[in-house]
This record gives structure tokens, sequence and C-alpha cells, in this order.
């Protein structure tokens, strides 16, 4: 008998024309760790939320859904809550109360437990979770990661047997979405709780999981182990390929048909790098392996904006941030800057807008070349959270309100409006409200909203957080058109190197207030060994100067590109 | 638990303190006597200096100092009662009695506010939570989530701002800018006032839809977490110890004996018309009258400075152990 049941699950949403899950068969074994993905608006939430009855949206649902063989909505409200624990993707807004020791404690408070009873509770999960350290802290002091962990600590202490989470990592940064991943893993491992995590990132979470299930449209499109979803994938040409873990799709991209239910994948890059030496030994590889040609940089071309010895510090007695940066940034080019947390990167981003000034060096730039600038002469920064920008209650009368800021007449500008609207593919939002659409949609009419006033520079802070692999190649393809329509350059930070070794044209490593290398992707990531592509681990050594996966694909296959 | 300052006196169980507070500022705010305030301003003095150090007091006594000698100054100006007339301002006489009172209500305000400075390095929020909470859980609730909102909302205006700001939207970019010179789209827009307001009003708009999408975020939280079943318990931090129980019961004798001398007016301070002290319950034998008023004096005494000897007590504790290791 399967721990969790789903039978013939469907669920959809008042006034809704599809339905949000149609048809789900599905039964989960108890302590399993299930990885569930998809694009985004596939039902993911929505299926997760099924589980969970205090957040089941309204709604018309059909089927079944049996925990440990009782049907879910029988379940007591008090066994539901403390049971089941549900993580939701934003750190910030679940934390209730405004101390540590207070919310670890909150949950036994409402299932009242005892005083003496909360006291051991609260005691053994924080020295489970590692959390003594800032056991005394008020909430708002905590990073993004501790807060994470402090909710999944504040849950797991009423000791649910099932843990969903929605997207738990989106707002973290890499490290502290693999700190988050492992204790996940952790808790599956040496406590036995039954987990289902929803994400995007997959190249982390897939290793850990024991069973895959892809969503698409509200339907199952593959259930499989890590080893065998590439193939099952591949088989069913979904686009959902493309964000699994660079080991899968190198593995099911050589193997092709054969992959199929046969040998596994390797998930990891240690079991990638021991499959390419095997795969390596049984043919030549193309020693001058042409590779994918990269777009060929202007060597002559004068920096459009150029930062000199630049030293910033964000209060008189606070160290400094930056520490003599140099970036010369070039006309129509992608620039990258990437590097850890804390590094300067987004103070770096600032100061390019010319939001904030140096106390020391130069900053080189157009007369006209600032923030607010109109026609062509603008730049335009995108924060992290586009939400920050939404003034309006429907996309359009968003969209209009920028319009004064474009030039041209009327009837110009009416013809911007509507070019942009079919750049960044937002025509079917256009009545929705700004806060009632996904990250991605959200990103997408930010982007509209900044480009109607035609800028010459765009600066990104962090564009691909919270995006799926789908919408990701969708979003660089459009800022490359951009780039060569319009004549736009990009400076995005980031933290997603995949990213960035794909699509960027030059990238710069931000580190301890300085650019300490800058060069175009390929050079940059393969002299690289820790902080590069998982391709490049995978291949380094094996493949010269590959950093992703059809680099590699080119260096053993000569001819046949991806 | 956290707190800057945690050993001696502010380690007591909260219940303990915050009833400490309540009593020594109610004594010294309601009895004007001279003795007692001068006991109240001494033991609130050496505690604060021990709790928040040299400085910090100094610093908050260069502030203190000034507004007790207005309060003084204040009373005789405008009140010409009294029956010793040492002196006249503009025609009005000023007298030894008023001058009298002046001080000591100057004295009462210096002794509360350096009380209420103690308690607020003793008494943390969470400590008034953890006491309170149990009598109104939902109001300690309430509050601890305000003052969860409070920082958060700030920090999401700030970054509203700056996102505002990235886009051009704020007339602050151009002022702001390099070399503060004007651009063409500043000098149509930095001067101006409606547009300015129009900003704000945006800002504000998106921190309330903001503010109301995440707390739907909150709401779902505390109800996957279960709050609202029935039967919620409240979690205690603090344990009540013997060490609780003896401070409490010496606070409490000591209270006793200084209420007893109070209602029965053995203790007592009259400056107008003319000073008397310690002059009620004239059917009492002196001896017996004169007992109790030393006793008052002495149990007031114990009282202010019971903090600055729990403070002591620790200190030389903590010598003695370490010369001991």
């Amino acid at each position: 008998m399967a721990y969790l049941a789903l039978d013939h699950l469907s669920f959809s949403y008042p006034d809704a024309t599809a339905p949000a899950l149609s048809d789900l068969c599905l039964d989960i074994d108890a302590g399993s760790f299930v990885v569930l993905c998809g694009p985004s608006g596939c039902g993911k939430t929505t299926l997760l939320r099924q589980l969970k009855p205090a957040l089941a949206p309204a709604g018309e649902r059909e089927g079944q859904i049996r925990l440990a063989g009782r049907l879910l909505d029988e379940l007591p409200a008090r066994e539901s809550a403390s049971h089941i624990g549900f993580i939701l993707q934003d750190p910030d807004s679940q934390i209730v109360t405004d101390q540590v020791y207070h919310e670890l404690a909150f949950g036994l408070e409402n299932l009242g437990v005892a005083s003496d009873e909360i006291r051991l509770r609260v005691a053994e999960i924080a020295s489970f979770f590692g959390i003594q350290e800032w056991f005394g802290c008020a909430c708002n002091v905590l990073s993004g990661g501790q807060k994470q962990l402090l909710n999944l600590a504040a849950i797991m202490a009423s000791r649910p047997a099932l843990l969903l989470c929605d997207e738990p990592t989106s707002q973290l940064d890499p490290i502290a979405a693999a700190n988050f991943l492992t204790t996940c893993k952790k808790i599956n491992d040496e406590i036995g709780t039954t987990i289902i995590v929803s994400e995007q990132r997959l190249e982390e979470v897939v290793p850990l999981a024991d069973r895959v299930l892809v969503l698409e449209s509200g339907r199952l499109i593959a259930d499989a182990t890590p080893e065998h979803i590439g193939a099952d994938l591949l088989a069913a040409h979904s686009p959902m390929f493309a964000a699994l873990p660079t080991p899968i799709r190198l593995f099911s991209a050589l193997e092709g048909e054969r992959a199929i239910g046969v040998t596994p994948a390797p998930t990891t890059v240690r079991a990638g790098r021991a499959y390419l030496q095997e795969k390596l030994s049984s043919r030549s590889v193309a020693e001058e392996a042409p590779i994918v040609a990269p777009r060929e940089l202007d060597a002559s071309a004068k920096p459009l904006l150029s930062l000199h010895e630049v030293w910033f510090r964000y209060e008189r007695n606070a160290p400094d941030v930056l520490r003599g940066l140099n970036l010369d940034i070039y006309p129509g080019e992608l620039t990258a800057i990437v590097g850890s947390n804390a590094t300067g990167k987004t103070t770096t981003l600032n100061i390019i807008a010319g939001l904030l000034k140096p106390y020391r060096g130069r900053v080189k730039r157009d007369q006209h070349m600032l923030v607010g600038g109109t026609g062509t002469g603008g730049i335009a920064l995108l924060p992290q959270d586009p939400r920050l920008l939404f003034t309006h209650k429907t996309v359009r009368e968003e969209l209009t309100a920028m319009l004064p800021l474009a030039s041209g007449s009327a009837t110009e500008r009416a013809q911007r409006l509507s070019d942009v609207i079919d750049q960044c593919e937002i025509t079917g939002l256009l009545d929705r409200h700004p806060f009632d659409v996904s990250g991605g949609e959200a990103q997408r009419i930010a982007l509209a909203d900044v480009l109607l006033a035609r800028p010459r520079l765009l600066l990104l802070d962090e564009p691909t957080k919270g995006m799926d692999a789908i919408f990701k190649q969708r979003f660089a393809k459009l800022l490359h058109t951009l780039i060569a329509a319009e004549g736009l350059s990009v400076v995005m930070v980031s933290h997603d190197i995949e990213f960035c070794a794909r699509h960027a044209d030059r990238c710069c490593l931000c580190f301890n207030g300085e650019i300490t290398a800058s060069a175009p992707p390929r050079p940059f990531f393969a002299n690289m060994t820790y902080y590069t592509t998982a391709a490049r681990r995978i291949s380094r050594g094996l493949a010269p100067d590959a950093i992703t996966t059809s680099d590699i694909i080119a260096a053993l296959s000569p001819g046949t590109p991806e | 638990m956290p707190a800057d300052h945690s050993g001696g006196f502010a380690s007591l169980h909260p219940a303990v303190s915050i009833g400490y507070f309540v009593l020594v500022i109610g004594v010294s705010v309601f009895v004007p006597h001279p003795v007692l305030l001068a006991c109240s301003v001494l033991g609130a003095l050496v505690l604060c200096l021990q709790l928040r150090g040299g400085r910090s007091t100094l610093r908050l006594l260069a502030g203190l100092v000034p507004l007790a000698l207005i309060a003084a100054a204040i009373n005789p100006l405008f009140n010409h009662q009294g029956v010793t007339i040492i002196g006249q301002i503009g025609g009005n006489p000023v007298t030894r009695e008023a001058l009298l009172y002046g001080a000591a209500l100057a004295c009462m305000l210096v002794a509360m506010l350096l009380w209420f400075t103690c308690y607020n390095v003793v008494v943390t929020t969470e400590k008034f939570l953890a006491v309170f909470g149990r009598i109104i859980p939902s109001l300690a609730l309430t509050v601890s989530m305000a003052l969860r909102f409070v920082p958060r909302y700030l920090r999401q205006l700030k970054a509203i701002t700056a996102a505002q700001r990235g886009l051009g939207r704020n007339s602050a970019s151009v002022t702001d800018s390099p070399g503060g010179d004007k651009y063409p789209w500043g000098v149509c827009h930095a001067a101006n006032l409606l547009n300015r307001l129009r900003n704000s009003f945006a800002v504000l708009s998106i921190l309330t839809s903001w503010a109301l999408e995440s707390a739907l975020d909150t709401a779902d939280s505390m109800h996957a977490r279960g709050y609202g079943l029935p039967g919620r318990s409240a979690y205690r931090p603090f344990r009540f110890t013997a060490r609780d129980a003896g401070a409490l019961a010496l606070i409490l004798t000591c209270a006793a004996v200084v209420i007893v001398a109070l209602t029965s007016g053995v203790v007592s301070a009259q400056y107008l018309p003319s000073l008397q002290l310690n002059l009620g319950a004239a059917g009492l034998p002196a001896n017996a009258r004169n007992l109790l008023i030393a006793c008052a004096y002495g149990a007031f005494g114990l009282l202010c400075l019971l903090p600055v000897l729990f403070e002591l007590q620790e200190e030389v504790a903590w010598r003695i152990s370490r010369s001991t290791i």
C-alpha cells in the first residue's frame, strides 16, 4: 500500500477554461524523496497544495487522495497540521513572529503542546539544523538562506511525516539553495520523512532524489528515477529535457535511442566524468575541436561606458564594497558579471546606472547616458524583483503609463508599444493584474516596461532567478534579438553561471570589490575548475575548452552540432 | 535569551523584574518624599552606570540635568504658596517651600526617566511578551507580528524607491546624479511637485500591493501550521527558579514595609504651605513611629539598591570563581 496515493485526481480553478491538473494517478512510497518539475504554470503548486488540505485552493476537484490509506479530506485538522509540512517560495513572508525561538515554537503552540515539551523540541530541532548560532536573533537580521532553513526547522518541529516544498530555493543564491536541499536530504535520510519538492533548478536536486515527476499543462508526462528521466523526456520530445542536470543531458544526447530504459544515466559530475572517460576510450576525440564557434568580439570597439579604479562604500565608517574596480562595457554586447554573494555585483550595477557615486575613481560615460534619459540615450535598471516596478492595475495600463518616456509621435509610440508587447510575448497578459502573473511573466512585463523608452544600456539584476529552463532560453533569445535589432547593450549580474556560459558575450568575475577576470565565456569558464559550469567540470582534462553540453558533444562527434 | 545585558538582575524571571520596576517607579512617582526620592535617584543612577556604562550614562545625564533644572525652576516661578519668602522675581514672591517642591518634582522626573532607561535594558520586548503573552496570548502574537512587519516594510519601501529610481521614475535620481547637472529629463520633472507626489503615491501603492500579497503568504503559513486550532498553548521561554522566588520574597517584604509606612502616613511629605515630613498617625508612640520610619527608609533603600546588589554579587562571584580556576 502506497503511503500517498492519487487516484485520477483532476482539478480546475473556478472560471478556468482548462483544468489545472488532469487525471493524475500516482503512488508515492513512504520515505521517498520526490522532485516535481515542469515549466512555470504547469500545475506544480496546485498539485502540492492539493496535498495539504489547509492550503488547497478553491475549485472543482475530482478523484481521491489517500494518505496512509485514509482519505485526505477525512484527516482531522490537527493531524493535517502536524503530519503535513508545507514550505512556500518566499522565505520572508512565511515567517510569522519576530524571534527565531518563537518562530520555532509557533507551530507547536498552535498544536497546544505543553511548554516543557516545546522547550525540548525546540532544543532538538535547533541542534539538528545547526541554528544555535542565530537562535537568539531577531528574524529580520537573518539572510535569505537562514530564513528558509528556519522555516524548514519550524515545520520539522511538529514532526511531520510528509514534507511538501514549493520551489523553496527559487529566492536563494546557489550556495544557500544547495545548503537547503542537502538539509532536506538529511531529513529524508536520517528521519525518513517523505519529501516532495518542486524545483526549477534541477542541477543540484535531481541527484538527491529517488524519483522525478514531470508535469506539463497539468498532466504527468514523465515519472522515473533520475537515472532514467533523461531518456523518458527525450523520447517524449519534452522541452523540459533542457532543464535536466548536465550529466543526464550529456548522456542522453550521446547515447540517443540506446539510452532508453537500458543503462542508468550518470546524475552527478563524478559519474558524468567516469562516463565520459569510458566513452572517450572507445572513440577518438576531435583534437582541434572547432566546437560551436563563439561570436567574434570586436577587439577595436570603444567602450560604451567604463569604470576606472572605482572605490565605494555605503557609509563613512563602513568597509569598502568596491576596491579599485575596473570594468569596460562594450556596445552591442551581453556582459555578465558573476560572483558569489556580497562581492559588490549589485553595487557595481548601481554605479553603472549612476544611482550611486564612487568616492574615488571615475565613471566614463556619455553625457546623456543616465538613468531616466529618453530616446536612445538612457540606461534602465531592472531590479531582481520585477514586482517592485508595477504601479497599475492591469499590465496594459502599466505599459501605457510608461509611454510618455518613449520618443516620437503618437503613432510611433503606439507602434513601439505593440512591438514591445510582441517581443516580450505578453499579448495574453495585457488584462491581468501585474501581481497576478508568474515570476517569469512578471519579468517579461518589467522588461517590456523598460524597453518602451528604448534604452541604450539595459542593466539586469539576477534576471534568471525563478525562471524555468524553457523560458530562460527564450529570454536569452529575446536579449540577443534586442541587441541585434536595437543596438542595445546589456549588463547582467547573475549567479546563474550555466546561463552566462551559454548566452553571454563577455563574463566578468567579481570578487572582493574587484573585477578579477574578464573574458568571453569560453576562455573564462574553461580556465576555472571550481567556479565553472557542470559541463566544464565533467569534461575538464577530457575535452578541451568545452564549457557546455553541446561543446562536449561537438568535441566527441565532429560535424554533428546539437 | 538575547539581550545585550543578560547577567545579574537581568537574568531574573521577567515577571519579577517587571513587578520590581512597576513598584519602584510607582513609589518614586507618587510619593515626593525627599529621602525616598534620594534613594530612588541614587539606585537608578548606579544601576544605569552598571548596565549602560559610564559614557552612555553621562550622555544621558547631559540631557537629563538641564531638563531637571528647568522643571525645578518652573515651580517656584509660578507657585507662590509657602511661608518662607526668600526673594522676589517680577514682583512675585519666591518661596523656599515652592523651591523645594520644584526640586522634588525634578528628582521625581529624573528618577522616573533613569528607571525607564534601566527597564529598557533589562526587560526586552520578548520578555515583556513572555509575561503578557500568558495573560493575553492573542495580543502577544499580534505585537510579535507587528514587530516583524515594521522592519520588513521599511526594507521593502527602500527597495521600491531604488527600483523606481532605476527606471528614472523618481526625480531624486536626477538631482543625485554625478555632478548634479541638469539633464533634459530632469529639468522638466525635478522641480515638479505634482510629479513628486505622484511618484510617492505610486511607491505607496506598490508597497500596499506587496504587503497584501505577503500577508496572504503569512496567513497561508499560519494556517498550514495549525493556527486557529482550539487549545493553543503558550511557550514560556523563561523558567521561574528558586532564585526568582527568593528575589520576589525580598522585594515583597520591602514593599510591604514601605507600603504600611506610606498608607499609615508615618512616612509622608508635605511641602506647602510649610515643609512637614512624617507627620501622620500621630496617635502612635514616638518609639514605634521612629522605628517604622527607619524600617521604611531602610526597606526602600534596599529595594532601590537591589538590582545594584545583584549586579555586584555576580561580579564578586565571577571574580572569586575566576581566581579559583
